[in-house]
């Protein structure tokens, strides 16, 4: 179990023992840094090329993930990010496609890439970790995840990426941001059983979260002002959607949850402004009764609270406030 | 942040000489979509301007700014927002599937890409 280090201005021997004698291409530590081992990494690395971690298979449970953590420029860890900019140059900032598994990236930014930020597809990996990322303004995708099964993000956001902020989410998405995309927020499509709690998915081109695919649970999240619907249904069996604020849809689509003729289970959401119906084209909603427990009728209804309430003051809850700049700042998500 | 993908040059925010635009999404459908014609001095910082044709003496900072044509193919939805339809043989097709029963040609699967200019 080694520790190495990054830092493209790192002027000592360039051999990733120290600091002083950092690698300046995070290319090395990907080829070198294997199962337990941790890359500690500074500054920006302004990419010409995409940094491709095929030859870095990662690792099961037995030693640990391969970690790549950003620190600040003294060397801390301490939420500041190491950045790798494609400068419009570089396809992917970087590509973990492969047999790649339980790779653990701390604090990154994924930027400006004419492609997706970072791409992950072919084979499938499992157990990819993503903390306090950023991935944004890509000619792609922000973050692709094509067949990485249970990959979780916490703490990341993805916003103004070309095409969708988080495509192929495979796994768990918690209390993370996309926003201000040129489609998606979240696209889910052929995903098994993902998880989207606690988000803030606002000001995308196209849907909020679109394809929630088998078994989805879509938990506790803020969905406002999309251009399209809020929330997409895309294939059975029955997915959760319970908790969730879902406003200010309208335009191409404008529905709050488009069931396209599949069935869910909801409960305890709150709509508000969507153009269209609440919830429609369901083939069977089941919904989770109040506390009360009475039944509150979505369907085709418009601007219909289903119980959504603050678990102390209903004046203090953010998620039920008219103005928007404070639903998406009273709670600590990164929003850049 | 501000969401100003595939909006049309009249739905653009206004811009004054010299004004400096931070985080904003200005991708356009269409390459070379100009935007901001005839304004000097400005100034973009961490913007998406997948694109964009901007003024010549814009100054661009730490922005995506690449010319990219958007196949309707990959992107249905982009149509309404003024991306051309492209013909079944575009020149972002890549390669096609044939499928055959008993020798029989029953079907042609088409593949295509977005193409980096």
């Amino acid at each position: 179990m080694t520790t190495y280090y990054v830092d493209p201005a790192a002027t000592g021997s360039n051999n990733g023992t120290s600091w002083t004698d950092a690698w300046t291409s995070l290319q090395s530590a990907a080829d070198t840094a294997t199962a337990g081992d941790t890359v500690y990494c500074r500054g920006t690395q302004t990419l010409t090329a995409t940094i491709d971690f095929d030859t870095n298979t990662g690792d099961n449970a037995t030693n640990g993930p391969v970690k790549f953590i950003g620190c600040n420029a003294s060397g801390v860890v301490d939420g500041t990010r190491f950045v790798l900019d494609g400068n419009s140059a570089a396809t992917y900032c970087a590509d973990i496609t492969g047999d790649v598994d339980y790779l653990y990236f701390g604090f990154f930014e994924f930027k400006n890439a004419t492609s997706n930020g970072l791409t992950g597809t072919t084979t499938y990996s499992n157990g990819n970790i993503f903390i306090g990322c950023s991935f944004n303004n890509n000619g792609g995708s922000g973050c692709y995840t094509y067949y990485m099964r249970s990959c979780v993000f916490i703490g990341c956001t993805a916003y103004g990426n070309t095409l969708h902020g988080f495509n192929r989410a495979y796994g768990i998405i918690y209390l993370s941001s996309s926003h201000d995309n040129g489609e998606d927020g979240i696209d889910m499509t052929y995903t098994s059983v993902p998880a989207l709690i606690g988000c803030l998915i606002y000001d995308n081109g196209g849907e909020g979260i679109d394809g929630v695919d088998n078994q989805s649970a879509i938990f506790n999240n803020v969905i406002d002002g999309n251009a399209d619907n809020g929330i997409s249904l895309f294939t059975p069996p029955v997915c959760g959607i319970i908790g969730n604020r879902i406003t200010n849809h309208s335009g191409t689509g404008d529905i709050g949850i488009d069931c396209n003729s599949y069935l869910l289970c909801h409960g305890w959401n709150y709509f508000e402004n969507n153009d269209g119906d609440n919830l429609q084209n369901a083939s069977l909603a089941i919904e989770i009764l109040a506390a009360d427990g009475s039944a509150t009728d979505v369907e085709d209804q418009s601007d219909t609270n289903q119980g959504y309430t603050s678990l102390t003051d209903g004046s203090e809850d953010f998620n039920l406030r008219s103005d928007a700049s404070l639903r998406r700042t009273a709670i600590t998500i990164p929003t850049s | 942040m501000t969401n100003y993908a595939f909006t049309a040059k009249n739905e653009l925010p206004k811009a004054e000489t010299g004004q400096v635009f931070e985080m904003l999404n200005f991708m356009q459908a269409v390459p070379n979509t100009e935007i901001f014609q005839g304004v000097e001095g400005l100034v973009f910082k961490k913007c998406n301007l997948v694109n964009c044709k901007l003024p010549e003496d814009a100054k661009v900072e730490d922005c995506l700014h690449i010319q990219k044509s958007f196949c309707s193919h990959v992107h249905p939805k982009w149509v309404e927002k003024g991306l051309p339809e492209c013909s079944d043989n575009c020149e972002h097709l890549t390669d096609t599937d044939e499928i055959t029963v008993d020798g029989e040609l029953i079907d042609t699967v088409s593949h295509y890409e977005d193409k980096l200019l």
